[in-house]
């Protein structure tokens, strides 16, 4: 037995000449909770759709335990997918959608009603199950095709954008079922999102992808704390990374988080005050800094209004060559100084 | 504002012209069978309005022998529309995952045996069935009109498929289900008004065809034969009462499946 549940061998797609993906290489551990994350039309729902067999894959391999399914017809994959445009079944009532895929499977009928109805209320839908899916809100809908796909127990569930349409009160309690599910069921997941919170919050692992390109696998924390290159530094993260070109070296740059500054009285870098956004209890402050041409954020406890003018030191930063990570500093970079020219 | 009323009226004029021009030969019909014959065609100058009435032609036509015909017909309407759909359903299903332009062009290509006059068909099939012995019964019959519906039926199934959003086959095939079951269990019920309207189409075609059923079935014949044979008697005005019998299945069909014929919910379970 593999060690891997999935395992996507140099996966390729493009539709005539339009390239979606290239070459994917990915491994998913058993158990994981992985999240795809990146921008809108970047190939993630086809990514998910080649995995089930829907959108087959121009070339390479699809591993799935271990066996190869690359040639195993839809039906046969033991996949649950939940699809991003939900694709509920209109001449079905909610109850039907969600009992369709065990029926297929054959189940005992008291035991498909048990499960409909248990996952029902988990997902507080308990109340419309029995209407048409036609006759019902899109966040119900979502959670009818959230419902419809955790109710199995396959090989690996396929989320794409599970709790894009919710409301945000709904989308956190419904984001930690989704996360207690998979921990009591020990199932992997993969979901797709392009909200990073998301992917903070749920992931084991994430894949980080682009334009048809994994840039950067690894857990959330890897990702933001070390983005390899200066793309997936500006994509993740609430607020992009900071990025200063180097004095000396014109093809350097130091890449810096928002919270990994610090204001000074005095020395350091000078910037200028352009406008605040406070998020809780910390002030992000965008500033403008002379030779660049992007405002860098950097963080404050205290308030600071438009137009002052503060210094502040950079505490910690990765080095980037060429937009490649080529060095990353931890946080005892403290004493290290900071390799920006001198203003002024 | 009184723009948009002017062009809601135009609507109406539109739709009320062209139901005149459907409705007028049915209208005349309807003259012929319930007004007494000296208004119609007996007169020099007739009158577009009945001028009096009587039951006299009905009773005529009810006396012509209608219940054999009428089973004939109805038996070989509905296994037309039945094949139509049994043979359509997986050929239309198969050209939907072909490119739509090379599916209309293969689509087109079914339409050939169309474009000749079917008795340069009926003849060489009425040698074969009866070599077979299947010489006027409604099983060759059905398969003979079937020629010519089947092509349509093919046509306005594909459309119907391919108007179908794609994830809802492929949610089916992940939930489990194999062609089959998704084609017949998903696939079939979403295209409702497609599927309904081609068994309509299929039935009517049949319901009215004359030439192969007068050289295929001219012992036990269907409605439409028997039509013929009185007019060619000269009784046309039982006749015409006659056609307005064999009009009223059609209708009670028609009025029957009509509210399958609305595509309205096709989306409905889509996103958004
Ligand atoms: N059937 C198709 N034919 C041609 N191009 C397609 C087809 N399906 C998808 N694409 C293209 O593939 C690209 C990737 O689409 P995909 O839906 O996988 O993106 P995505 O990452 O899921 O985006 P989103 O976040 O908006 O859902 C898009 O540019 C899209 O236009
Ligand atoms: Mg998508």
């Amino acid at each position: 037995m593999s060690e891997y549940k999935l395992e996507l061998v140099d996966i390729s797609k493009s539709y005539g000449k339009k390239v979606i993906f290239e070459n994917i290489n990915l491994k998913i551990k058993k158990g994981e909770f992985f999240v795809i994350l990146g921008p809108s039309g970047t190939g993630k729902s086809t990514l998910l759709k080649a995995i089930t067999g829907t959108v087959p894959p121009d070339s390479g391999k699809i591993i799935l335990d271990g066996n190869d399914i690359t040639d195993t017809p839809i039906n046969r994959r033991d996949i649950a997918m939940m699809f991003q445009s939900y694709a509920l079944y209109p001449n079905m009532s909610a109850y039907d959608n969600i009992a369709f895929p065990l029926r297929m499977h054959h189940i005992d009928k008291k035991e498909i009603d048990r499960r409909v109805r248990s996952t029902a209320k988990m997902l507080k839908i308990n109340d419309i199950i029995d209407f048409n899916v036609t006759k019902i809100s899109g966040g119900q809908k979502q959670r009818v095709a959230l419902a419809r796909a955790i109710v199995r127990h396959p090989a690996i569930f396929l989320l794409d954008e599970p709790l894009s349409n919710l409301d945000a009160r709904i989308r956190y309690t419904t984001r930690e079922e989704l996360k207690n599910i998979q921990r009591m069921l020990k199932q992997t997941f993969i979901h797709v999102t392009h909200d990073q919170s998301e992917a903070r919050v749920l992931a084991d692992r994430v894949a980080v992808l682009n334009e048809g390109k994994l840039e950067q696998v690894g857990t959330f924390d890897e990702i933001y704390n070390y983005p390899v290159n200066t793309w997936v530094g500006d994509f993740v993260g609430t607020f992009p990374m900071n990025f200063l070109q180097e004095a000396r070296n014109k093809t350097r740059q130091i890449g810096f988080r928002p919270e990994w500054t610090r204001i000074t009285k005095k020395g350091g870098i000078n910037a200028k005050v352009l406008s605040v956004e406070n998020i809780s209890n910390t002030a992000f402050l965008f500033c403008s800094v002379p030779g660049s041409a992007k405002p860098v954020v950097i963080t404050s406890r205290r308030q600071y209004s438009v137009g002052d003018k503060i210094n502040f030191r950079i505490s910690r930063f990765n080095v980037y060559e060429k937009g490649r990570l080529v060095r990353k500093t931890g946080t005892a970079a403290k004493k290290a100084r900071h390799p920006l020219h001198k203003t002024r | 504002m009184a723009k948009k009323k002017l062009r809601g009226y135009l609507i109406y004029i539109a739709v009320i012209i062209l139901s005149i021009i459907f409705l007028y030969p049915l209208f005349i019909l309807f003259m012929l069978a319930f007004v007494p014959a000296q208004y119609t065609i007996y007169s020099a100058y007739p009158s577009l309005y009945p001028k009096g009435l009587t039951l006299q032609y009905f009773e005529e036509a009810l006396k012509i022998n209608l219940v054999g015909p009428l089973i004939k017909s109805l038996e070989v309407a509905f296994m037309v529309g039945a094949m139509a759909l049994a043979i359509g359903i997986p050929a239309a299903y198969g050209l939907s995952k072909l490119k739509p332009n090379l599916a209309a062009g293969i689509s087109t290509l079914f339409f050939l045996t169309n474009m000749m006059p079917s008795i340069t068909i009926a003849i060489p099939m009425a040698v074969e069935f009866l070599k077979f012995g299947l010489y006027d019964t409604s099983i060759s019959l059905a398969l003979a009109q079937e020629l010519v519906v089947l092509p349509l039926s093919i046509f306005i199934l594909l459309g119907a498929f391919q108007a179908l959003p794609k994830d809802l086959e492929a949610q089916a095939r992940v939930d489990g289900a194999g062609l089959f079951r998704t084609i017949y269990m998903i696939l079939t019920p979403l295209a409702k008004a497609g599927v309904v309207a081609t068994f309509l189409i299929a039935w009517m075609m049949s319901w009215d065809e004359f030439t192969f059923a007068i050289f295929l079935s001219p012992i036990h014949p269907t409605l439409p034969i028997i039509i013929y044979e009185n007019i060619t008697r000269g009784n046309i005005l039982a006749t015409s009462a006659f056609a307005i019998v064999v009009t009223i299945p059609v209708i009670i069909l028609a009025v029957v499946l009509a509210k399958y014929l609305r595509g309205e919910y096709l989306a409905g379970g889509l996103n958004g």
